[in-house]
């Protein structure tokens, strides 16, 4: 019966439509990713991932009120409070949706990875899109596992349904050794070449030295899930050797001498500046949230005039105050850091140059400026998250190398930019290792890397309830995973 | 001359009144039906007079007859029976016998491609003559169904202008597509619920396939059954002109549940906040975002309010001009229909009008070959302004003294006067219908009809967001649309049917033939922002600064084949067999073709002898079964293939394009990453098994019938929400089965059947039974068991803010979309409770929900282990009830329609985290004072675990609509054949428990609704000449 049906039904099809519909408005996985040109286009797909709101929100929320650096506004809910009080329940969207979009974000390096090996199209594209794709892999499997501890490692592209379950947690090891797997064959690709908002070289060699450091602090500092490290000092070495190259053997990512001009975001190139080894590119003139960025919002405070200026004269426009200054925090800085003096905003002025705010209290106190942008088109600013800077690098290669004469160097650096003292000589290696922890905090404050420092030096406890006193209840090393995986991968 | 004359009119006019005063002529008799019963009720009429009498329980009556001329006659007349006209001759005794009025028997039905007699139906069919109902003033056809069908369940899920229904046959099916196709005069138009832009008023009836018998004809698109729409043909005769005009207009049907009294405004929202550790806003000074706000003392003391309900609704009112108008000659008919209607809403600025022509002509082109055009043109125009807020804190004003726009923050963008004065949001939409019918009649047996079918549906949308008062404008200095939608739509169909009758026992009438369609979709969008002014709004797009296009096309095409053999053995068995083969574009190349066959059986049993002979009062009982498969194929074009997204990154200086796997869209605030490709996407296919009876007896005054079903679907298309390790968010899978169980009956019964009073009443009960048997196969979807023995997967909307979680649930042995949550015990009255229950922290303290450990563990965790099977929105039963009535020229009719034993989540009861919730609620907190077990204290960023707390029942009995009307006879008029006046009330009231603002809400059970719903009343008028 049915083939008569068939019969009839082919004959009239000679007469009608075809059945077999090809698209013609959107590209499909089997017509692209064949020449340069597509696969440029799906590696800066893989980075664009970094630019949504689900994204950029929690990867500031999260670190910037899990730590002394700020508190929440009154009323911002649920989802941010919990960081401040380390109460983190597995239905916090914040995690929830930064777990979802790391591994978007892994799905669409992967996928660049799987399609560029077998490419055949010129060698020094291939390796850069390869390296580019392994760098962001890293990155996603790196930020995760800070988070949330064991997570399931994302090898392969995913792109039919039988691969969509089934992914199983794996252990911290594990994780590390496919993020120094990917990042060592990242390094072995990339070149160096500076493309604002594209990882080279440099940043692969930042990432490692990253990931080499907090593996060997956190054995060091006996930070929980960090057992398995064989030693400490092995991978503090591995640090030190990945810093180096980053600030021996290359000049394209310097040192800026210039604070204010490190976080000077006004042009393009301005926020290309030397320090600048790996950021997540925003621009005003975008046409969405996301493109754009209100994260200057965030931090200046509620109750700051529609429009004033800094003493420098940078215009800026009002904010939601989301993140309030914590002023012990503030406090702590050294009365001559200029990190404070200069880079903490505590009053406000007219374009006459009169005084019309200072922080009242409670809600309103200084606030970083870090985030300003003074061409600002109503809320959209070019402000936007620094992942990897030469900073860093420098007090990470300090921290690892210890207290020699190199080491020395390296954190005096960053001290005198900041119109400080050298650091007394002659400490211990601990007590050094002590003193360059601090000098982040000082240094990277607002930036997103106090928390997992936090984390990585056995010091959640120690600094935040016992220094600050916050209550803490739970998560202090580890977020729980979101319910919503668990849920849905069974 | 002249006396003679006088002497003869003299005589004339004295024999006349002699005549009158002795020749008076009193006539007896009895009506009897065919089988020689008495006809108690029949009316006898002396014809030229207004002297009527009525027959007694016997049948007999006695008429005194005003004229003496021996030729007078009498009208003899009963429903359903032909009426009789007897001459009156000498005799004085009469035996009149009336017979059945077979042509209304034989009432032909729709069932597509074909139509067979009422009473040959094999199937599950409903049938209803829509010019019946043509007095409810109604925007589109479904609307007029509501209460009419058995087993057509039609929710209004919002009174927005040109909102659709929700439409529903025999309970959920599917999670992806529960709606019935439409078909309109043979044109399959896609979903109902919303079809617009046919005018109720060119509609004469509506027939409802419910079985696979019936709907089987429809295969890959039948599986939530069929309803097909019939409008009005011309008829041959002197042209007939109807003309309709009604207007209406709407108020609420209950209270606003929000803040009145600015008092307590500022004494709960501060409570709440205290409660929560922040600090109070109503202190008379500014919050950290520098609005004011006044201090409790200040608002006592009389502060200033804004009225927000006031400003934003009103009560519009709605006209409805329609006329009609048709006739023709044995070889031309036409038909002609204007309509022009508003719909204004209830919110301000909130419109839409529309105008409705349609034209329809037959031509006789030979005598076998007939030629039949439709065609059909709407324009609709719609200034959309519906979400402005009331909902706002009536403290702050909607202008500051200076005349502008008030703002709390630069954020705000919500002020209801600033959105509606400067936002723009216009659309004009028009839609054009058209088919062409040839109909040759090769032999007296084989008949060939072809259809082609042309559909255009097109929209043009601008939209202006104003910089500072709106968001989007705020971020864009002014952002303009303009949105184009274009949609066709062509089906061709040609069949043959053969239709003979062999040895006058074998009633044989074959249907075969080819139907094809190809869909398409068309849109663009064009964008800018960055405006110097907002003079022009979207006007002119080339004076934004920043412009970004978007278009997509899609095309679909099914090609399918038909058939269905009907086959009576000396009509009195009935046997039909359907079948048909869709091969769909949309599916994978794997499941390209389906084959959905159905088989029907039905026993006209008064057919024979022993009731025939034993049992007369019975006219009909017809036991039928039929059983088949019906598809249902609502899946996205190229969803079995992987589709690239994209993007656009910033780097070095510039914004590049990015593409890569997955399309994002934003769902609210968040992302959402589809795109992944599922090649083996097939049909759901739905297996129906029915069971049915006729039954029709006391000359016809009662009619009966039933159906028993059983309805089970497999391979449920489902959006399966994946987890997020995949990349992906969401892909389309065939996975699970559902059984369907219901019966179905309808009564109707005539009470009185007179000539001058009639009143008749129905009743229909659907009781519908729902199971998920399967959540498909393990490694496609993620199954999760709990303590309690269930396995289930969590579907539908994930309420992240409120609950934190999704709260609908697909599991096995249950029905779909159960609630899955916590239970609450009532509420902490003491911390030593609240720990001693297995809270902690602040959820311990007094005032909290005190959930149950239903685990039993010791341990309390509402959002994990302590969560089962908690409520179930599915109505037991649902029921209605009409009422129709006529005392001489009056009219009156009324429709109860009720749903019983659903439950539903009223989710505006209490505050959650941000505030809201109903305010007679809030008012009943609990606090130290009043230690209720019944309301939690208020508690901003309270951690809310969805729980039965939430849930009520949902049984509700409205008062659909009611009618009057007064029908003006031919004498009391002039220059009309007929008018009438009525007058007609929708919504009037709703017998309910439930709390919330309406039970009647969607197939997840979930109210949403902030606004109460309408209430509406028409006066209509209607002539014809």
């Amino acid at each position: 019966m049915k083939k008569i049906y068939i019969l009839l039904i082919s004959f009239g099809l000679v007469v009608s439509c075809t059945l077999d519909q090809e698209p013609t408005t959107f590209l499909t996985d089997s017509n692209f990713y064949s020449t340069p040109e597509e696969t440029n286009s799906a590696v800066l797909h893989a980075y664009q991932t970094m630019t949504f709101l689900d994204y950029l929100r929690p990867y500031m929320n999260i670190p910037t009120t899990a730590s002394e650096e700020t508190f929440p506004k009154e009323g911002e809910g649920l989802n941010i409070d919990q960081f401040d009080q380390f109460n983190v329940d597995d239905r916090n969207q914040n995690l929830e949706q930064f777990f979802r979009l790391s591994y978007i974000g892994l799905n669409r390096a992967n996928t660049v990875i799987e399609k560029t090996r077998g490419a055949e199209f010129n060698i020094s594209f291939k390796n850069k899109f390869l390296g580019e794709a392994l760098f962001l892999k890293s990155w996603h499997h790196f930020m995760l596992v800070r988070l949330f501890g064991e997570i399931p490692i994302q090898e392969k592209a995913i792109d039919q349904l039988s691969e969509v379950f089934g992914a199983k947690n794996a252990s911290i090891e594990e994780i590390y050794t496919v993020i120094i797997r990917d990042l060592k064959e990242a390094i072995s690709l990339l070149q160096i070449e500076r493309n604002g908002g594209r990882a080279d070289k440099v940043a692969a060699e930042a990432l490692l030295t990253k990931a080499y450091l907090t593996m060997a602090s956190s054995k060091n500092y006996s930070s929980p899930g960090y057992e398995w490290v064989s030693d400490a000092n092995t991978y503090y070495d591995l640090a030190t050797a990945t810093a180096s190259s980053v600030i021996n053997n290359q000049g394209e990512y310097t040192f800026d001498s210039d604070l204010l001009h490190i976080f000077d975001v006004s042009t393009s190139e301005a926020f290309n500046g030397p320090e600048h080894i790996f950021f997540i590119p925003q621009d005003r003139n975008g046409l969405a949230e996301g493109e754009f960025s209100k994260l200057s919002k965030f931090f200046i405070p509620a109750n700051a005039p529609a429009t004033s200026y800094t003493k420098e004269g940078d215009k800026l426009h009002g904010g939601f105050g989301v993140y309030v200054s914590e002023l012990s925090f503030i406090n702590s800085y050294d009365l001559n850091d200029k990190r404070k003096n200069d880079l903490i905003v505590s009053e406000l002025f007219d374009e006459a140059g009169a005084q019309i705010w200072v922080p009242t209290g409670g809600e309103s106190q200084p606030f970083t400026r870090k985030y300003l942008d003074p061409n600002f088109i109503g809320d959209n600013t070019s402000t936007h998250p620094y992942l990897l800077r030469y900073s860093d690098v420098l007090l990470m290669y300090a921290e690892a190398e210890g207290p020699t004469g190199n080491g020395y160097n390296a954190i005096n650096k960053i001290r005198t930019r900041a119109g400080l003292l050298n650091l007394a000589p002659g400490l211990s290696i601990a007590d050094f290792r002590e003193k360059v922890i601090e000098e982040r905090s000082f240094e990277l404050a607002f930036e997103g890397h106090r928390l997992y420092d936090l984390r990585r030096t056995n010091k959640i406890e120690a600094v935040l309830n016992g220094v600050y006193g916050k209550s803490l209840s739970t998560g202090f090393y580890f977020f729980p995973i979101p319910a919503i995986e668990g849920e849905l991968n069974n | 001359m002249n006396k003679k004359k006088i002497w003869l009119l003299a005589t004339t006019l004295i024999l006349f009144c002699l005549s009158n005063v002795t020749g008076q002529k009193k006539i007896t008799g009895v009506v009897l039906d065919e089988y020689l019963e008495p006809l108690p009720g029949a009316s006898i009429l002396e014809v030229e007079t207004n002297n009527g009498v009525e027959t007694d329980l016997d049948g007999r009556f006695e008429i005194t007859l005003l004229n003496t001329n021996t030729n007078t006659s009498i009208k003899v007349s009963f429903i359903g029976y032909l009426k009789k006209i007897v001459e009156i001759n000498k005799e004085t005794e009469y035996n009149i016998i009336l017979t059945e009025d077979v042509s209304q028997l034989d009432e032909v039905v729709i069932i597509g491609y074909q139509t067979v007699k009422k009473s040959d139906v094999t199937g599950a069919v409903s049938k209803i003559n829509t010019e019946e109902l043509s007095e409810i003033p109604s925007n589109s056809v479904e609307e007029l169904l509501v209460g009419r069908v058995s087993g057509l369940v039609i929710g209004n899920p919002s009174d927005d202008p040109g909102a659709g229904l929700n439409v529903r046959i025999r309970g959920a099916s599917s999670f992806t597509a529960t709606t019935p196709l439409i078909v309109v005069d043979g044109f399959p138009l896609g979903n109902a619920g919303n079809l617009k832009q046919i005018n109720p008023a060119d509609i004469v009836s509506v027939e409802v396939l419910k079985d696979a018998s019936a709907a089987s004809i429809y295969g890959s698109r039948g599986a939530n059954g069929v309803i097909l729409v019939t409008t009005r043909r011309g008829k041959k005769g002197k042209p007939t002109v109807q003309f309709t005009a009604t207007t209406s207009f709407n108020t609420f049907a209950s209270e606003f549940d929000i803040y009145k009294n600015p008092v307590n405004l500022a004494v709960l929202t501060d409570e709440g906040r205290v409660n929560a550790g922040i600090t109070p806003i109503y202190v008379g000074a500014n919050d950290p975002n520098g609005t004011y706000f006044p201090s409790i003392t200040e608002i006592r003391n009389g502060y200033a309010t804004t009225d927000y309900v006031d400003y934003v609704f009103r009560t519009p009112i709605n006209n409805n001009y329609n006329i009609s108008a048709y006739g023709g000659t044995e070889k031309t008919k036409y038909n002609f229909g204007l309509n022009y209607n508003t719909q204004d809403g209830v919110i301000r600025d909130n419109d839409l009008e529309k105008i409705t022509v349609s034209f329809g002509i037959d031509q006789e082109l030979s005598e076998r070959l007939t030629l039949s055009t439709n065609l059909n043109y709407s324009r609709g125009s719609r200034n959309d302004n519906s979400e402005v807020s009331f909902n706002r804190n009536i403290l702050f004003p909607l202008y500051n003294e200076d005349g502008s726009f008030f703002q709390s923050t630069i954020n705000d963008f919500f002020n209801p006067a600033a959105l509606t004065d400067l936002r723009v949001n216009k659309s004009k939409t028009i839609d054009l219908i058209s088919s062409s019918i040839l109909q040759w009649q090769i032999s007296d047996a084989l008949k060939f009809k072809t259809q082609f079918n042309y559909s255009l549906g097109s929209s043009n949308q601008e939209r202006y967001f104003p910089t500072v008062y709106t968001q989007l404008g705020a971020e864009g200095n002014g952002v303009g649309f303009v949105d184009n939608f274009q949609n066709q739509r062509v089906v061709a169909d040609a069949y043959f049917t053969f239709k003979k009758v062999f040895n006058k026992a074998h009633d044989i009438s074959l249907v075969a033939g080819y139907s094809s369609e190809y869909y398409e979709v068309r849109t663009s969008q064009l964008r800018a922002q960055d405006f110097v002014n907002g003079v022009l709004g979207a006007g002119n797009l080339s004076l934004g600064n920043e412009q970004r296009v978007a278009n997509n096309f899609e095309t679909t095409t099914l090609s399918s084949v038909l058939s269905r053999l009907n086959y009576t053995y000396k009509d009195k068995l009935l046997l039909t067999f359907t079948g048909r083969l869709d091969g769909s574009s949309n599916f994978g190349k794997n499941n390209r073709y389906a084959f959905f066959p159905s088989g029907a059986i039905s026993w006209k049993m008064q057919k024979e002898k022993f009731i025939e002979e034993g049992l007369r009062f019975i006219n009909e009982l017809k036991p039928r079964v039929s059983y088949g498969l019906v598809g249902n194929q609502a899946i996205g074009t190229f969803e079995t293939l992987n589709r690239l997204g994209q993007g656009r990154y910033f780097t070095n200086g510039g914004f590049i394009t990015t593409i890569g796997p997955g399309i994002i869209s934003n769902n609210g605030i968040f992302v959402e990453s589809r795109g992944l490709g599922n090649p083996d996407l097939k049909w759901e296919t739905t297996s129906i098994l029915n069971a049915g009876l006729d039954f029709s007896a006391f000359t016809r005054r009662l009619n009966v019938a039933f159906d028993y079903y059983i309805k089970t679907t497999s391979d449920l298309l489902v959006d399966s929400a994946l987890p997020p390790t995949s990349g992906f968010d969401f892909l389309r899978i065939n996975a699970g089965e559902i059984e369907n169980k219901g019966i179905e009956l309808s009564v109707n019964y005539d009470v009185f059947k007179e000539e001058n009073f009639n009143l008749s009443t129905g009743i229909i009960f659907n009781r519908n039974r729902n199971k998920v048997l399967s959540l498909g196969p393990p490694e496609r979807t993620s199954v999760l068991a709990d303590e309690f023995g269930n396995q289930f997967r969590f579907t539908g909307t994930n309420y992240r803010e409120q609950f934190r979680s999704r709260i609908n649930t697909f599991a096995i042995n249950e029905p779909i979309n159960v609630f899955y949550g916590a239970r609450v015990i009532g509420v902490v009255q003491s911390e030593a409770e609240g720990l001693a229950a297995g809270l902690t922290g602040a959820a311990a303290q007094p005032g909290e929900f005190l959930y149950e450990d239903i685990n039993k563990d010791g341990e309390l965790d509402p959002f994990g282990k302590d969560r089962t099977i908690i409520g179930d929105p599915n109505p037991d039963f649902s029921a209605s009830f009409t009422l129709d009535a006529s005392y001489k020229n009056w009219d009156f009719s009324a429709l109860f329609n009720g749903s019983f034993g659903g439950d539903v989540v009223n989710i505006s009861k209490f505050a959650v985290s941000n505030g809201g919730g109903q305010v007679s609620n809030l008012l009943q907190r609990w606090t130290p004072d009043n230690r209720t077990e019944a309301f939690p204290s208020l508690r901003d960023n309270r951690n809310v675990a969805f729980s039965d707390w939430w849930i009520e029942d949902g049984s509700f009995v409205r008062l659909q609509n009611v009618r009057i009307g007064y029908n003006f006879t031919s004498k009391q008029i002039k220059y009309f054949d007929n008018a009438k006046i009525y007058f007609s009330g929708d919504n009037l009231y709703n017998f309910t428990n439930y709390k919330g603002v309406d039970p009647e809400v969607s197939l997840q059970g979930v109210d949403l609704n902030r606004t109460p719903r309408l209430r509406r009343f028409t006066l209509g008028l209607e002539f014809t000449f």
